[in-house]
Order: structure tokens, then sequence, then C-alpha cells
């Protein structure tokens, strides 16, 4: 439905706004994550300096050959690059640091500093947040904050379907991964687990459970 | 959050309406009244002025939360496909990043009441201490934060009305200066030391953007920005 639709789109946003955490709808775009435990220094030679993707937008990338092995390194936005006044060219000698993964397929090296000569260009903090991002943040509207929705209204007269009669199962038959946030309740001797991942959407945000005895209502 | 959804006896059925000037807002099947999420209160309807008990409840991982409760059940959804996007690491980026400065509208907060009076933790802060020994109303409170910055707790710092005051150990856990016992926060208990086998009340808090709690309560006392 037209307005459904409409409605997952703008919840998304005030799902950030007021919730625990943001939904995950919000990270429309898949982004690999920076893994600092897959960090890695090599060394090695520009082979070609490459920029992809669309035209006032590009990302720079660097091939370079290592050990008789070619790599992809991943810079950044090429705007921000070219900011830095490092310039890069076939054949410079860099040394490069950052996390290793494999993006779509590809194997590829996510860049935190390249080093050619005495010059460094820094990418990523050490926890892999993008320098290019924080200036945003220091105005108020970047990505690890969350939004000023003070003025975002969006209401459904009649209400969304509720969501009752919900299933629990014991904790080894959980799909969940280790680092997955879950938000934990221990009440009048009873344990009980909310995955968020199970909790987005208008009708999965709140959960009618009974807990200890309690009729409880769950969200984030 | 957690809510108690039983009034005179008589379970409701709480389901989403949607958002109102960014806040979100429910409502319940057998009055059709609106309720605000945030701040636990009905604002329309048969019941406006209802308030609603809020349960103590953490914000973790699901690894953190399985080895501390084994005993566990575990909501599901089987018509969702299951994926793991919201993690520890997505929640520490959006929550604990950020430069240094006053706390702003799209601040993440914890937050906590008391009888009267509210007090805000910014996130960012947090984790730059990960150990807070605050004082709200007179009664002596602890903010911890998680190594990974995934759990926040907020907890009694007394134990039979003497006072503790904490700082970081190893293994994510906390001693205390009076007698060197050692705490796991996350379940408030002391796992060594004199002090054994005590166990510290967690209290209520509450995650929330800055702007969406400042306008709820703009009494609200920042830490970090003084009285």
């Amino acid at each position: 439905m037209k307005s459904m639709n409409a409605w997952k789109v703008l919840l998304v946003l005030a799902a950030v706004a007021v919730l625990a955490a943001p939904s995950v709808w919000a990270q429309r775009r898949q982004r690999p994550r920076y893994d600092a435990s897959a960090e890695i220094t090599v060394k090695g030679t520009v082979e070609e300096v490459r920029e992809r993707g669309p035209e006032g937008r590009t990302r720079t990338l660097l091939v370079i050959k290592t050990d008789g092995q070619t790599l992809n390194v991943s810079l950044g936005p090429s705007s921000f690059v070219a900011d830095s006044k490092i310039k890069f060219a076939q054949g410079d000698e860099v040394e490069v640091t950052g996390a290793k993964m494999n993006f779509r397929g590809n194997e590829m090296l996510m860049a935190r500093t390249v080093k050619k000569g005495d010059q460094t260009l820094t990418l990523r903090d050490k926890n892999g947040r993008p320098k290019w991002s924080q200036g945003r943040r220091r105005r108020g509207g970047g990505a690890a904050r969350g939004r000023d929705r003070s003025s975002f209204t969006w209401l459904r007269e009649e209400g969304f379907p509720l969501n009752l009669n919900p299933e629990l199962v014991p904790a080894e038959e959980a799909p969940l991964a280790d680092g997955d946030m879950v938000m934990g309740i221990v009440h009048n001797g009873q344990v009980r687990a909310y995955p968020v991942n199970y909790m987005n959407g208008p009708t999965n945000e709140v959960v009618n459970d009974t807990l200890g005895g309690t009729p409880v209502a769950a969200s984030w | 959050m957690v809510y108690v959804r039983e009034f005179n006896g008589r379970a409701h059925d709480f389901g989403v309406v949607g958002v109102e000037q960014g806040t979100l807002i429910m409502y319940d099947r057998q009055t059709g009244s609106w309720w605000s999420q945030l701040v636990g209160e009905a604002v329309r309807g048969p019941m406006k002025g209802s308030k609603l008990r809020k349960l103590p409840s953490t914000m973790t991982t699901w690894g953190k939360w399985k080895q501390l409760h084994p005993d566990t059940t575990v909501y599901v959804k089987r018509s969702i496909p299951y994926n793991s996007r919201f993690t520890r690491e997505t929640f520490a980026r959006f929550v604990v990043g950020g430069d240094d400065g006053p706390v702003e509208a799209g601040d993440w907060v914890i937050a906590v009441e008391g009888h009267v009076a509210a007090r805000a933790y910014p996130a960012r802060r947090l984790a730059q201490v990960r150990v807070v020994n605050d004082t709200l109303e007179g009664a002596p409170i602890l903010v911890f934060l998680s190594e990974d910055f995934a759990s926040a707790r907020v907890l009694q710092r007394a134990v039979d009305n003497r006072t503790l005051t904490f700082s970081l150990a190893e293994n994510d856990q906390l001693k205390d200066a009076e007698t060197g016992s050692v705490w796991d926060p996350m379940t408030g208990q002391a796992l060594s030391g004199p002090l054994k086998g005590e166990q510290l009340q967690p209290l209520v808090s509450t995650y929330s953007l800055w702007f969406a709690w400042k306008k709820y309560r703009p009494d609200t006392v920042v830490f970090g920005e003084g009285e």
C-alpha cells in the first residue's frame, strides 16, 4: 500500500529520533564496515590510481603491487583525498595500514592511513570512523549522532496491527549472534531477551508479552 | 524499555500509532488511548494522564546476556527473517560517536529520574570515563558503560546504607574504594572481597536522544555541564 511504504521510510527516520537505538532501516546503503581486528600494514608500489562512482561523488582507489600480489586499496571520497594535497601516481612507494575485507565478492583493503615518503594521509581514526564525515558531525548532523526530529509527525489514526502472543524460545534455539543487541530483563525470577533485530517497523516495535506473571509491553 | 501493561487487573494490548514531534506514540486496544512511549503516559483518550510503570531493563549484547542468564528465554518472530544488522558495533558507533562539546539535540543520553530531579549522561562523555559516581536527590548512584560501549547500567551504589565509590577494574568489572571488593556491574553483584555476594539495586534508566528527553524534562541536569 502506498501509504504503508511512505510510512516505512518516515518511521525509519522517527525511529532514529526516539528509540534506544536507530532502526537499521536508516542504513539503506550497504557500506562495508571497518573491522579493526583485521588491520594489517603493507608496503607496495602504486600501479594505478582509480576513481569510481557517480560523477561528482567519486571515490579514490589505489591499485598497489605488494610482494608480487595486486591489492585494491580503498581510500575514500575523491574530494577528501584531493583536499589533503597528497598526490598519488603510478610508481609511488606507499605504506598502507588498513582493514582487509571482502566487499561484494572482492577482497580489498580499506585504508586507515597511507604513507608516501614523509607524508601521511589519514582516512580513518583507529576505530575505523571515516575522517571525512567528522566535519559533518561537528555541525550536528553526522552519521554518529541522531537527528533532531522534534518537528516530525506521522500518525496513522487507526493504529498499526498489534503484536500479540509472542513466540519464545530457549537460549540455544535463538538465531542470534553474540554481538547482536538485545533488551534484557529479569522480572519476578523470569528472564527474557528481546532482540532488537526483531523489533523494527510499526508492527514489530511493541511486543505484548507476559513476564513473571505481569503483562508487559516491550519496545525500544 | 519495558512497561507494565496491566491496569486494575486487566491486561491492555499496545500497538503503534506513529510518531508525534519525534516521539513514538502507542495506543492501547482496550480504550483507544494514545500513549507517549518516551514519557510512559497517556496523552489522549479515556486514559489521558495515566502513567505506565517502567521496569528496569538492560540494552546489551546477546553474548553478554546469555552468559549472565543461561536460563533466559528469547522473543522471536519467525515471520521476520532474522539478520544480525544491529550489533554492538552499530550501537557503539551511533551512541558513542562524536566530538567533545556541549550536549546537542542529536546526542544520545542515558537519563535517570528521581522523585523530582532528572539527570542525563551523554553517552559520548560516559565513553570517556565509563564509570561515574554520582548523587541523585541525596542518593548515591553509579553509572557504568561497558568497554565495548554496548551496555550501560545505572545502579544504587550503597549497601546497607553504606555508600561505595567505584573505579574501573579488569574484565569490565568495578572495584569499590571502601572495601576493595570486585563487582560485576551487569548483575550488580560483588564477586570477591569483603562484600562478596552483596547486591547493588538497579535503577530505571532510559536511552534517549537529547532533544526528545529535554522536551520531556527541560529541568534535566546534564552530566559534565555543571549544576
